[in-house]
């Protein structure tokens, strides 16, 4: 007589699961003797239908019982000699089930677990798991899972372990063992099984030709990774019961050695997951790492579980076990799998498409258009001030700590600060040289991120090149360039990327790390685009359907760099708009003012409010309607890009004329703000950015008109306009380029320092040698400002010096000490002198051109005056001896002077520099791409806007 | 047609007209950010005022009445014609004059290497009195009655200026000029003198350029002519590196061979859009001159930039202009010289107001004819803070006020003697008082800001000049951090 069973099932939800189940066992060609339902939770339809199962004995336990202890409440309940079933809401066996697993047990009496194949639930063809192995590593390794059962491993019987699901267990075994480990969380309890069966002597077979159906409920075995709670909970399981592994079957010493390593290894690991673009697993590893560290109960009881029964060594299961090699071949061969999905991605064709050769192009033209460069060994005018002259100057201003300025207060740095650091360090021989260097490839460099960008919007190797040159050609960046500000070339640049990238996050891991660097540099760059920038974050999540965690991720990096500069600015002075305040130096230079002809300017992407030097090119020709030819250039980019709306890709245009008019509203709101102040003259945020940003919209706008209109029988028409749109950029474009030979350029070559070469020789060899600059202002006030080492620094330069409205204790003694310099004073100014430290004071000659907001014709009355008295105040002044008239102005030398007191790292600061290198590490690695990230990314398409062949009806 | 296609063009329909009212949306929507006259969103720029810590008060006297080419001898040699009497004290001290040994300020002789005699020229130094300045205040009179010059000299003493500007005075035939560089100060200055006439401004770079370096302590003089050689309407511009000097220019006229006035005049700190000349008498002219000719002269100077400036001659305590406003159109660089017609006797205030900024003052003198004297009232500045001026002439002296506000200004001038006047100046208009005689007065214009000027008459003879405000010595420096 067969030996009796006891099927112990347990059932959580999926009353239709349940019924299934229970219609497959009562199909049993030899139905098990006794059936045990336990119920966890309170499903009012799964108690129904338990309770009109006809079961022996229906228990009920918490929802949150683990399946271990519900088999152990249950398993009480087992009649003397008889063995054990173990099943779920969701195991259905098929009718030969039970009896070809008691003849597995019948048949061999030193086999104590047998188990059955388990397949899907919905495709009996495809194998859910034939046996658990485990790899020379430990790790666990579900055989033949997903393969399509074609009987191929029929001929199998040892395995080293099973799935829970399903499994038979002889009845002396299971009073053996015990049952499953309720420590494991719900992962490997069938391997755990078999393991301590295989060390106490049985042997673990499987059933191949008895199959259960399994659904992935997740009440026994892990649940289906269908979203992302369950492929969280199944990580955490899967680690959790690894690492208990681990630690329950070593010995004492590699015992204490796993657990010191746990820690360090969950470290490791994260870096690795996050490499591997699977930041949602991170958490689940802490935790499962955490548990374990902390459970020494369970841990006990699992080895004094093992110890108990254990006759075998470790050694006699390694023939079951799998190599590492095995394991890679194994997942090589199913990674491999879905080739078919690949079809979506096409070839960039930056080479044969021609963009290879536009790149050239444009460095040929950057080369001719910029040759004085060439021999420049340091970039100077409009906003670019040198470069720190070390490596380690350039990140010391770009990190959280004592500024290099004023008297040396304690403050965030600007993000702008790590960029320019980033930037210099490329040349790290010589810092200076990096903007000489951007400038001349700044222009292919724009060819080359429109190009890119445009492959999200067209196909076609034409538009591309079309799209790259406007993009390159455009004014705002011309006349960034032309200009010397920095911010404006630098987002110009950036933005292609971001676009190209910030358009896919949602998809891709790597492209959501990638767009939060990109993110980061842009709003480092100018902090205004953070207004529109958020606009579209907001709607994107709005819209999103997935991807939120990838979304959420994008402005993570950027606000962590932030944070300190947010809550210096925001909460601590209270002053937000100071926020959006352009970062580097402040330089007022040509701007828009503010009538409507300005603003239209503007908003046409003019962001000087002026005309691309097409006024002045025409006024030397005699005429003077150049700035109407100027924006009828930009005419036909604007009509092209309204055209869009017209095509049946309306949802791509709406979404780019959106851009684009964020952009508008950006450039001109930057107009109005005048939240920055030099001296006695405020000055407004720089319009370009926002006018970049506008470019950006207006022209993949255009693109998709053209692109969508690609494959109708206008094509011929519209391509001729995307040729205008072109010729009028590059038109357009012309007078800019030549600003240079023109003479109407900012850039100059140097000065190597701000400071005459008298001081930044003495900075050069001290760093922290402190030169008091006084500016003579046109209202006869005095700007004073402190400037450390060699010169002033575009690194240097400091958003909380320019938005400044409240006086700090420093300002006060700078002030203190400024007023008694500059006018005859009864003050003991030695002594103020040696307060502050100084060590030179310089009284700039203000020339008109220099002083920002002075007439043209020089320096105001008052100003004249102040310098007048300024300078023969000081000629006076005890302790300060004259050393004479330089091209910057009058200097001192303050004799005797006091060497500033070289303060230790202000509190915090290395926790406020970690987090914001965490961050930003994540992003990188979140960035780095790698060989599964790649074959990920060949499933997607690379064009958003559909191709124009599925149209044809307008 | 089939349904499916009438489905399709109606979803074209559809399409369309959604993509052209976005299209007519996203240009509204620029037109309005563009023409909108949004209002710009300012803060102003974080500045401090700060004033130094009191230095050493130190006032510059001219001296007397000098005069040049006596000696046929030696034409260059500079004589003087005539002593000075100083006058010097401390608000809340006792007046006295200069030599009195009981008075608290002691005078310092200035060196006068140029001059042969002593001419009185003096400086005063004060150390600041509890963190604040000394209230010192020092004037000088003189008068000369002689063959070949006469006339009433008197001038305020002042503090050295880095940047002077001396409007007055030529070097056409009878007509000679003096400018008299004192240094108060330790320190030697380097003075440049640059003469705008109507050819515009001297060079200064190069072999003709004036430049004069002043030892410390001492005064040098320097013939106008020299400067601005047959000029009619000269203006120099007095600029001092490595130590503020005192400038003031001396002026004499001989008309034929009749002396026909001399004056001492103190400078203009800054060319400025307003400039006003505070009190200005214009005298009963004697029986029997020269009728129809005028005796009042504004000289105006925009240095810079060329402009209109609008001459205003007020009486004083009237609100209405005495004369239409008279309009000047000015060249940057060239000094103008206005007449004014027909006015008269009475005190009398002058306003211009310019589109750029200029310097100036205005002649007035007691006769048409030959013989008399004349006096160069040079613009005064603004006096925002109790401040102190001196009288040295015994002759009959009023102080004009002219209010440089738009609300009345109540001001007190406390006398030697200890009688304080109170009297208010309506907005925006003028007013006088007759000072009771020589010593060291205070005058506090309370919450407003007035303009002062002393002027001084006889029977004959006038002198005039501007009352300092003691924010000159210690004003408070704006600096932006």
């Amino acid at each position: 007589m067969p030996t009796r069973v006891h099927a112990i099932l347990v059932a959580r939800d999926h009353a239709q699961h349940l019924r299934r189940t229970l219609a497959a066992l009562k199909a049993q060609t030899t139905p098990p003797d006794m059936l045990t339902i336990v119920l966890l939770g309170r499903d009012e339809q799964v108690r129904a239908v338990a309770a009109a199962s006809g079961a022996d004995a229906v228990i009920a336990a918490p929802d949150g019982t683990s399946y271990a202890k519900a088999v152990g409440l249950a398993s009480r309940r087992t009649a003397e000699g008889s063995h054990v079933w173990l099943l779920a809401q969701d195991t259905a066996p098929e009718p030969q089930a039970l009896e070809r697993l008691a003849g597995g047990l019948e048949l061999a009496p030193s086999v104590w677990v047998t188990g059955p194949k388990l397949v899907r639930w919905h495709a009996p063809e495809q194998i859910v798991s034939l046996g658990v192995t485990l790899t020379t590593r430990g790790r666990s390794f579900a055989q033949a899972e997903g393969e399509r059962d074609q009987g191929q491993h029929d001929g199998m019987t040892d395995v080293l372990g099973l799935d829970v699901r399903g499994v038979l267990v002889r009845a002396e075994a299971w009073s053996a063992l015990a049952g499953p480990d309720p420590a494991l969380a719900g992962a490997d309890e069938g391997l755990d099984l078999g393991i301590r069966a295989r060390l106490a002597g049985g042997r673990v077979s499987v059933q191949p030709l008895a199959r259960v159906a399994v659904a992935g409920d997740g009440v026994a075995g892990l649940p289906a990774p269908v979203n992302g709670a369950t492929r969280a909970r199944r990580a955490y399981a899967a680690r959790t019961a690894l690492l208990h592994r681990r630690l329950t079957f070593a010995r004492v010493v590699p015992l204490i050695l796993w657990w010191l390593a746990m820690v360090p290894v969950a470290l490791l690991r994260t870096v690795t997951l996050t490499v591997r673009k699977t930041p949602g697993r991170i958490l689940p590893e802490w935790g499962a790492a955490l548990t374990v560290l902390v459970r020494w109960g369970a841990l006990h009881r699992s080895r004094q579980r093992v110890a108990s029964t254990r006759i075998q060594s470790w050694a006699a299961l390694a023939p079951l076990r799998m190599s590492e090699g095995e394991l890679r071949r194994e997942l090589a061969l199913r990674s491999d799998e879905p080739a078919e999905t690949e079809s979506a991605h096409t070839e960039l064709h930056f080479f044969t498409g021609g963009g290879a050769w536009l790149v050239l192009a444009g460095l040929l033209v950057s080369v001719l258009v910029f040759t004085p460069l060439l021999a420049w060994s340091t970039l100077g005018g409009g906003a670019v001030l040198p470069m720190n002259h070390t490596v380690a100057g350039l990140w010391a201003d770009a990190a959280y700590g004592y500024r290099h300025a004023g008297l040396g207060a304690v403050g965030p740095a600007d993000p702008f600060a790590a960029v320019v650091a980033l930037i210099g360090t490329l040349t790290f021989w010589a810092p200076a040289q990096a903007l000489v260097v951007l400038w001349v490839i700044a222009l292919p460099l724009a060819l080359l991120g429109g190009w890119f960008a445009a492959t999200r919007v067209t196909d076609r190797a034409g538009l591309r090149i079309a799209a790259a040159v406007i993009w390159g050609l455009a004014p705002t960046f011309l006349l960034a360039l032309q200009q010397g500000r920095p911010t404006g070339v630098l987002v110009h640049l950036l933005l292609p990327w971001l676009f190209a990238a910030g358009a896919v996050a949602f998809r891709s891991w790597g492209a959501a790390g990638a767009a939060s660097l990109l993110l980061l540099a842009v709003l480092a760059c100018a902090p205004i685009l953070a207004l529109p920038l958020a606009v579209l974050w907001v709607i994107a999540l709005v819209l999103g359907r997935s991807g939120i965690a990838r979304l959420l991720w994008l402005p993570l990096p950027a606000l962590v760099a932030f944070a300190p500069i947010i809550w210096q600015r925001g909460f601590v002075e209270v002053q937000w708009w100071g926020l959006l305040a352009d970062p580097g130096a402040v330089w007022a230079g040509p701007r828009a003012g503010a009538d409507a002809s300005a603003k239209a300017a503007v908003a046409a992407g003019f962001p000087d409010g002026g005309d691309a030097g097409w006024s002045a090119l025409s006024a030397t020709l005699g005429w003077s309607g150049g700035a109407v030819v100027a924006l009828v250039l930009v005419v036909p980019l604007a009509l092209l890009a309204l055209l869009s709306l017209l095509t049946p890709r309306l949802g791509a245009a709406a979404v780019l004329i959106g851009i684009s008019l964020l952009g508008v509203g950006t450039a001109i709101g930057a107009t109005l703000l005048y939240v920055q102040s030099v001296g006695e003259a405020s000055i407004a945020l720089w319009p370009g950015a926002g006018a970049s940003l506008a470019w950006l919209g207006a022209l993949g706008a255009a693109i998709v008109a053209v692109q969508a209109f690609g494959g109708t029988a206008w094509r011929p028409r519209l391509w001729w306009a995307a040729g205008i749109v072109t010729v009028c950029a590059v038109v357009l474009a012309a007078p800019t380029l030549a600003a240079l030979t023109r003479g109407e350029s900012h850039l100059t070559n140097g000065p190597a320092s701000t400071l005459p070469a008298y001081v930044s020789v003495a900075g050069v060899d001290d760093a922290a040698t402190r030169t008091l600059v006084l500016t003579p202002q046109p209202d006869g006030g005095i700007a004073a400002r402190m400037v450390w080492g060699a010169s002033e620094t575009l690194g240097g330069q400091s958003t909380a010096t320019s938005t400044a409205r409240a006086a700090t204790d420093d300002d006060w003694q700078i002030a203190e000490l400024a007023a008694n310099l500059v006018a005859p004073s009864g003050a003991n100014v030695a002594d103020l002198l040696s307060d502050s430290a100084v060590s030179f004071v310089l009284l700039v000659e203000t020339d008109g051109a220099d002083g920002a907001g002075a007439a043209a014709d020089g320096p105001s009355d008052l100003a004249r005056m102040r310098t007048l008295e300024a300078s023969a105040a000081m000629d006076q002044t005890p302790g300060l001896v004259s050393v004479g008239h330089t091209a910057r102005g009058d200097l001192w030398r303050v004799e005797d002077a006091t060497p500033p007191t070289v303060p230790g790292a202000p509190d915090g600061a290395a926790t406020i520099i970690t987090l914001q290198l965490l961050a930003v590490a994540i992003a990188i690695l979140l960035a780095l791409p790698t060989a599964a990230s790649r074959r990920a990314g060949r499933r997607w398409p690379h064009l958003l806007v559909g191709p124009s062949s599925k149209e044809g009806q307008v | 047609m089939s349904r499916s296609r009438v489905t399709s063009v109606a979803s074209l329909g559809a399409r369309l007209l959604v993509g052209a009212t976005a299209a007519v949306g996203a240009v509204a929507l620029v037109s309005v950010a563009v023409f909108t006259p949004w209002s710009p969103l300012t803060t102003t720029p974080l500045s401090i005022e700060e004033r130094p810590a009191a230095a050493d008060v130190a006032l510059a006297c001219a001296g007397g009445i000098l005069i040049a080419g006596r000696l046929s001898s030696d034409a260059s040699v500079i004589e003087v014609a005539a002593g000075a009497e100083t006058t010097a004290g401390i608000v809340g001290g006792s007046a006295g004059s200069a030599g009195g040994a009981d008075s608290p300020p002691e005078p310092v002789t200035l060196g006068t290497a140029d001059v042969r005699g002593d001419s009185g020229a003096r400086s005063y130094r004060e150390a600041p009195d509890g963190g604040a300045p000394a209230r010192l205040a020092a004037a000088q009179a003189s008068v000369a009655e002689a063959d070949d010059i006469r006339g009433l000299t008197a001038a305020g003493c002042t503090p050295a200026l880095n940047e002077s500007w001396l409007v007055g005075g030529a070097t056409t035939t009878g007509r000679s000029g003096l400018v008299q560089l004192s240094n108060p100060n330790d320190v030697a200055a380097t003075v440049r003198l640059t003469a705008y006439t109507a050819v515009g401004a001297s060079p200064v770079e190069g072999e003709k350029g004036t430049v004069i370096v002043v030892p410390p302590r001492a005064q040098r003089t320097v013939s106008l002519a020299g400067l601005a050689p047959l000029a009619a309407n000269p203006v120099v511009q007095v600029t001092a590196q490595g130590a503020p000097v005192t400038a003031t220019l001396q002026s004499s006229r001989i008309r034929t061979i009749t002396p026909s006035g001399a004056d001492v005049q103190t400078a203009i700190a800054l060319p400025a859009q307003r400039q006003v000349i505070a009190g200005m008498h214009v005298p009963q002219p004697p029986e029997g001159d020269g009728a129809g000719g005028v005796t009042t002269t504004v000289r105006v100077l925009s240095p810079a930039a060329a402009g209109e400036a609008v001459v205003t001659v007020t009486a004083t305590g009237h609100e209405a202009p005495a004369l239409a406003p008279i309009t000047v159109p000015m060249e940057p660089g060239v000094p103008v010289d206005v007449e004014i017609p027909g006015l008269a006797a009475g005190m009398y205030s002058i306003s211009v107001v310019a589109t750029t900024p200029v310097v100036a003052a205005a002649a007035q003198a007691t006769q048409v004819g030959p013989g008399g004297d004349y006096a160069w009232h040079a613009a005064a500045p603004m006096i925002a803070v109790p401040s102190q001026f001196a009288v040295a002439s015994g002759a009959t002296s009023t102080l004009g006020l002219v209010n440089g506000h738009t609300e009345a200004a109540t001001v007190t001038v406390v006398g030697p003697d200890g009688a304080s006047n109170t009297v208010i100046v309506p907005a925006s208009g003028s007013a006088k008082l007759t000072l009771t005689g020589v010593g060291v007065y205070s005058i506090d214009p309370g919450k407003g800001a007035v303009h002062a000027m002393v002027s001084i008459t006889g029977p004959g003879l006038n002198a005039a000049y501007p009352v300092w405000s003691a924010d000159a010595v210690n004003d408070a420096v704006r600096i932006y951090p």
